[in-house]
């Protein structure tokens, strides 16, 4: 195990695994009865929905209290550092700056998901009032027809961008040069050298 | 034209604002597509001209 070094703890892992499923279940049963496929998806929905706000509440109390929350935080240097690195692939004479422990890449996918899952918790849990649950029956009218509209506006607008977002996650994920972070997502850990490679030491 | 927004209409006939419309679906499916056939590409021609690690 020496040369082995820890990127994900087991907590985070599966923290990204339980996220990922929850994001997953939400996204069938919102699209695939828009898609034709009927069942009765409304209660999945915002169980799974429950699921992955209460997830979510204890990766951001953990990543500000206990983890380095600036490590995956986009900084102006990242955009520096990736106009750079823009350059070195497209010309020789460009020079490639090893980022930290997360890339430019890395940090903009963490932002987009971010704000993009903040958006359907908060306008979700608001939908939430529309709908017969165990803690309340349903009540239409507790804003206006055009509030509500809006958000569901939003809503669907966020739920539409994460399709696009997941499947560039998933497609990056799959890469040959970037599965050692698969890896890292699912057993935790970087080779020596892949780390070596692709970041600076001093900064991870 | 596409829609970009589904709206419904109250007892009285008027009309407000539902939610987005799912005519737009297959286009954010398809910007996915599309963003990855662009990406496979380029890094084969950035591979072939010798930057081997994109
Ligand atoms: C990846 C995350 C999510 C996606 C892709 C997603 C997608 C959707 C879509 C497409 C709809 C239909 C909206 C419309 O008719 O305009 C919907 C409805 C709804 N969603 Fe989500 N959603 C997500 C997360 C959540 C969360 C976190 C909650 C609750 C905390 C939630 C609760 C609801 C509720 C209550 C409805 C309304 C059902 C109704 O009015 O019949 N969703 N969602
Ligand atoms: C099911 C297929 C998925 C695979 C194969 C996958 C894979 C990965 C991997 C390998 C990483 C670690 C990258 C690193 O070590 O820096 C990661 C990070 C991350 N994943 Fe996923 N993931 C998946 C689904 C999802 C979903 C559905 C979400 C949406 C909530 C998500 C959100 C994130 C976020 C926010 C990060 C941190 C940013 C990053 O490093 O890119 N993942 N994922």
């Amino acid at each position: 195990m020496a040369a082995h070094i820890l990127r994900h703890a087991l907590i985070d892992r599966i923290f990204h695994w339980l996220t990922a499923a929850c994001v997953l279940v939400l996204m069938a049963t919102a699209f695939l009865p828009i898609l034709g496929i009927k069942f009765s998806w409304v209660t999945i929905h915002w169980a799974t929905g429950v699921v992955l706000g209460i997830a979510v509440l204890i990766h951001v109390v953990r990543a500000l209290v206990f983890q380095r929350a600036t490590a995956i935080w986009v900084s102006p240097r990242d955009l520096g550092e990736g106009l750079s690195n823009l350059k070195a692939a497209l010309s020789p004479a460009g020079r490639a700056i090893k980022p930290g422990k997360y890339s430019l890449a890395q940090k903009s996918m963490h932002l987009l998901v971010t704000i993009l899952i903040l958006a359907v918790l908060v306008t979700g849990g608001l939908m939430m009032v529309r709908v017969d649950t165990p803690f309340w029956e349903r009540n239409p009218y507790w804003l206006t027809e055009a509030q509500w509209g809006t958000v569901y506006v939003l809503h669907g607008l966020a739920a539409l961008t994460l399709v696009t977002t997941i499947m560039l996650h998933i497609y990056f994920a799959l890469r040959p040069e970037k599965l050692c972070y698969t890896r890292s997502m699912i057993k935790g850990w970087l080779t020596e050298s892949e780390r070596e490679k692709n970041h600076d030491i001093q900064r991870w | 034209m596409i829609e970009v927004f589904r709206y419904s209409s109250d007892a009285w006939g008027q009309r407000s604002l539902a939610g987005m419309s799912w005519d737009l679906l297959p286009y954010f499916f398809y910007a996915g597509v599309a963003i990855i056939v662009v990406h496979l590409v380029a890094a084969w021609l950035l591979k072939r001209r010798g930057h081997s690690d994109q």
